[in-house]
């Protein structure tokens, strides 16, 4: 059906997100990082981008920003959990202008398949 | 010209040898004489005084003295002008006029050869004109002058001298009276003196103990009640000396009374306690001294510490709150991170088993179903936590309050059956106040829940919504005066005990069965309630119930 990049550096939450979507008939790609992301960017056509707004190295601002600058760039969903530093709220602050679609960590499959269907105008 | 300056005369020339040796022993007489008014050093005494004052008037003149001729100085037992009390007997004027008899009169100090040169003529105080009458004793040693100075040159006519040598005659008369009376006349004038400074003092330290704002009692060797300020009178709620004579022990209670031990350096807390009996936190800090009929008094400076303590205690809830706040952003993190797999795959695990498979795949699907539960439980607590916290301030806006508390579903769709809601909003209540309205719903959802839960399922919650001008009482609510919302949820429960009351609004208190509550409800509800610069407190009695009070500052309409 659509072909979605990952990015996340939790291995639980790649997984949990790559399954339900794989189920419901996606193909997954995935990156444990925003540099790792990016390049995937650079070399492959993808129709949604789920990234996680704070990593360790390159962060999902880092990501938003290089996706604004891409030609007929792919939608976007946020994904975050908050932070030591930053509530989920400030570290969705960027992402709800760059973003299509943000999501607070722990989220209900539901709502990840009601933004993706939206996104990619999918009828439930 | 001093006694060793006459000693070596004395022994360079043999022919005056007679001479000098009377007037050896003429000065030695002339001290002995001195010496018998014991006046040397004796503090300033109101009857010589008024003497030099006296001359200075009557004579028209800047400086007067009364000096007296010592072995190598000038002393002086009164002084008018001059600052100086003593001066080396070698440039003393005084020295000079007490060899005569009669009024030394020096017109202009610079023109005479004798003082032309004298570093007081040359220097400070520039004297240029000298009278000086001599204090003659009745038995005729001339032991100092009363003298007028003046720092322009003058004449000083017969009249003047007059005055003068009265004035001498009444100098030594005073001088006669103090040596017959002896101790008594120093009693009597050091008596006087300290009476006048008593009523000074009394004055001085009466209007100072008003000034302060600090209580000051003092107390007898029983720990009764000798005096107290106003303002100890004020803060413990008594009249104007209606608390003379009883025991302070019944105003302050700290260890110091209790031990009967009225004295320490330190300053210690304890409790006040008013006419009316509630009691207040002070600060206490105490002296002791023997009093004017020897017996042991004690004095305590009393201190109201209730706003310093109430600051304190929010001081620390702020901090609390802050460092908090810091563990729960990092805690947040990781758990959420942490419980996407937990909800999100077994959820999609719950999805894969059949709805009516074997009895290991239905047993499979409730196991599956708990840890789901437990997921979103645990999601639900790190939510209260960074609420509580405030580490994500949802933006607030205007929210018109009663319209809004008369829409929000308490329990959901429907209250649980046996809970009845009674809504009461009062006509007057309107207004914004600026808050978000998700963030009031889930405060009232809370409250709601807390209710429901007292009452074991049957009863009535009531919310009351009016509007209240906050004078003064907003301060003892924590929050400005002005208009505000207040909005009461009442239940008839079980209501909450004293020891449960003081812990309601602390973080993982709960008296729910674990696994029922968050322990972070009332919480929440009280750090929302602070930021928007609200209170909530809360009333309860055991048995009939308990009535939560919110105060939400009404929006001034620009």
């Amino acid at each position: 059906m659509a072909a979605i990049l990952l990015i996340d550096d939790m291995k639980g939450v790649r997984r949990t997100v790559a399954s339900l979507l794989k189920r419901a008939g996606h193909t997954i790609t995935e990156a444990d990082d925003g540099g790792a992301g990016m390049d995937l960017l650079r070399n492959g056509r993808y129709d949604l981008v789920i990234t996680d707004m704070l990593m360790p190295k390159h962060d999902g601002v880092e990501v938003l920003l290089f996706l604004e600058q891409m030609p007929n760039r792919p939608r976007v969903i946020a994904i975050s959990g908050g932070g030591s530093q930053v509530s989920a709220d400030e570290a969705f602050a960027l992402a709800r202008s760059k973003a299509d679609a943000t999501l607070a960590k722990p989220f209900d499959n539901a709502d990840l398949l009601a933004e993706v269907n939206k996104l990619l105008k999918i009828d439930a | 010209m001093t006694r060793n300056g006459s000693t070596s005369i004395t022994m360079r020339d043999p022919n005056r040898h007679l001479m000098d040796e009377r007037t050896i022993s003429d000065e030695t007489d002339r001290l002995a004489a001195l010496q018998r008014y014991k006046i040397l050093d004796t503090p300033p005494e109101p009857a010589f005084d008024r003497i030099v004052r006296l001359a200075a008037l009557l004579l028209d003149v800047p400086i007067a003295l009364i000096s007296l001729i010592d072995a190598d100085r000038q002393w002086c037992k009164a002084r008018y002008g001059l600052d100086a009390p003593e001066t080396p007997r070698a440039i003393a004027f005084c020295d000079h006029a007490i060899r005569g008899s009669s009024v030394l009169v020096v017109p202009d100090a610079k023109l005479d050869p004798r003082f032309c040169q004298n570093p007081v003529v040359t220097g400070e105080p520039h004297v240029r004109f000298y009278a000086g009458a001599p204090l003659v004793t009745p038995d005729g040693f001339a032991i100092g002058t009363i003298c007028a100075i003046d720092r322009a040159p003058r004449d000083l006519n017969a009249r003047d001298a007059t005055i003068l040598a009265a004035l001498a005659e009444q100098v030594l008369h005073e001088l006669e009276v103090r040596s017959a009376l002896g101790e008594l006349y120093r009693e009597v004038a050091e008596g006087r003196r300290a009476k006048r400074t008593l009523q000074g003092e009394g004055v001085k330290l009466e209007s100072l103990l008003n000034a302060t704002e600090s209580a000051v009692v003092t107390t007898d060797f029983q720990g009764q009640v000798a005096s107290l300020n106003r303002v100890a009178e004020v803060m413990f709620g008594y009249e104007a000396g209606e608390f003379i004579g009883r025991p302070i022990a019944a105003l302050i209670a700290d260890e110091a009374t209790e031990n009967g031990n009225m004295v320490s350096a330190q300053t210690r807390g304890g409790n006040g306690q008013r006419k009316d009996g509630s009691r207040f936190p002070v600060d206490v800090s105490r002296a002791s001294w023997i009093d004017a009929l020897g017996c042991q008094a004690s004095g305590a400076i009393v201190r109201d510490v209730t706003e310093r303590r109430r600051a304190e205690a929010a001081a620390q809830a702020r901090d609390k709150l802050a460092a908090l706040g810091r563990t729960a952003g990092g805690l947040a993190h990781e758990l959420n991170n942490l419980l996407q797999p937990v909800i999100g795959l077994t959820e999609l695990e719950l999805g894969q088993l059949p709805s009516d498979g074997t009895e290991e795949q239905m047993e499979s699907r409730e196991n599956l179903a708990m840890v789901l539960d437990s997921g979103k439980r645990a999601r639900e607590v790190v939510r209260k936590l960074l609420m509580f916290a405030r580490k994500a301030k949802p933006p607030v806006a205007p929210v018109e309050v009663a319209a809004a508390l008369g829409q929000i579903e308490l329990f959901g769709k429907e209250p649980p059956s046996g809970i009845r809601v009674d809504r009461i909003i009062d006509e007057n209540a309107v207004g914004n106040s600026i808050v978000n309205e998700s963030e009031l719903a889930e405060v009232m959802r809370i409250l709601a829940a807390n209710a429901a839960y007292a009452m074991d399922g049957r009863g009535t919650v009531t919310i009351r919504v009016d509007r209240v001008e906050l004078a003064d009482a907003a301060a003892s609510l924590g929050i400005a005066a002005g208009p505000a919302f207040r909005i009461s949820v009442a239940d008839t429960g079980c209501g909450i005990d004293a020891s449960t009351m003081t812990q309601i609004f602390e973080p993982f208190f709960t008296t729910k069965p674990v696994g029922q509550a968050t322990g972070l409800g009332l919480p929440v509800a009280y750090s929302v309630l602070h930021d928007w610069k609200g209170a909530i407190t809360v009333e309860s009695s055991v048995g009939s119930g308990s009535t939560f009070t919110i105060h939400l500052p009404i929006a001034q309409s620009a």
